[in-house]
């Protein structure tokens, strides 16, 4: 067994055979910042294309989310709801936009990319949640102190 | 003890052909020799029978693909059909590179 390292960019820099066999739609995917994405959360459905190495980096609990790999989306994507936003997520957001784009071509219109991938969505929730807790715990004190006097 | 049982699995996921790893991840592991592009281009068109596997999902691997590979996820290594039957041939794993 051997690795061919330099891969599919480097066999196209030297300008080698290559091969296309599906024409994929190539439209610009809009990215959403997560941000967006969380105070959004009830309107969107998140896709989780990165599998088994998105699941090592953070965890999915907030949202309605949909756990497709990349490597299966292309027989599970009926799965996907037409009727709500879709925000595509994988660990990097560099597989995003080729996800998007076959989507486009099974008829999906309402897509978006996380931008930053599954690494700034996971921050955004940890962020999000921290400030949720210290509200709680200010606004448990201010409780607190009211039924004291 | 510790030691021994990682050393065990460790040997047996190596020398069980791929295992259920990707050569990416394999390569980390130990190292695998590597190939270059002119040496790949001529083994590929002109040299003894290979097998090139493109380690990307289907659908990448039909958006743009090195012409003569085929696709072998590197979800999907364990089984796959595109393996080669002979363990003796010669096998080259790709993907899209560094960064």
């Amino acid at each position: 067994m051997k690795l061919y390292n330099g891969g599919l960019p480097d066999w196209i820099r030297k300008r080698y055979p290559v091969l296309r066999t599906v024409n994929y739609p190539k439209v610009n995917i809009p990215k959403v910042f997560p941000e967006h994405v969380y105070k959004n959360i009830n309107n969107v459905v998140i896709l989780d294309i990165g599998g088994e190495a998105l699941r090592r980096i953070g965890e999915f609990h907030t949202g309605d989310v949909i756990h497709i790999p990349l490597d299966d989306l292309e027989e599970k994507y009926t799965a996907l709801p037409k009727d709500k936003k879709i925000v595509i997520v994988d660990v990097m957001g560099k597989q995003e936009n080729i996800a998007g784009r076959f989507l486009t071509m099974k008829g999906y219109t309402n897509l978006a990319e996380m931008a930053g991938g599954g690494r700034a969505w996971f921050k955004t929730i940890r962020v999000n949640e921290m400030e949720k807790r210290k509200t709680g715990v200010r606004s448990g004190k201010a409780e607190g102190k009211m039924k004291n006097k | 003890m510790k030691k021994n049982s990682l050393f065990l699995v460790l040997f047996s996921v190596l020398f069980s052909w791929v295992g259920a790893l990707p050569g990416p991840v394999l390569a980390m592991v130990i190292d695998i020799p590597t190939i270059d592009a002119d040496m790949l281009k001529y083994e590929l068109y002109h040299g003894a029978p290979m097998v090139l596997a493109n380690a990307l999902s289907p659908i990448e691997f039909k958006d743009l693909t090195i012409r003569g590979s085929v696709n072998i996820p590197s979800s999907k290594v364990e089984g796959n059909p595109n393996l080669p039957e002979d363990k003796s041939t010669l096998l080259v794993f790709f993907c899209k590179g560094p960064g």
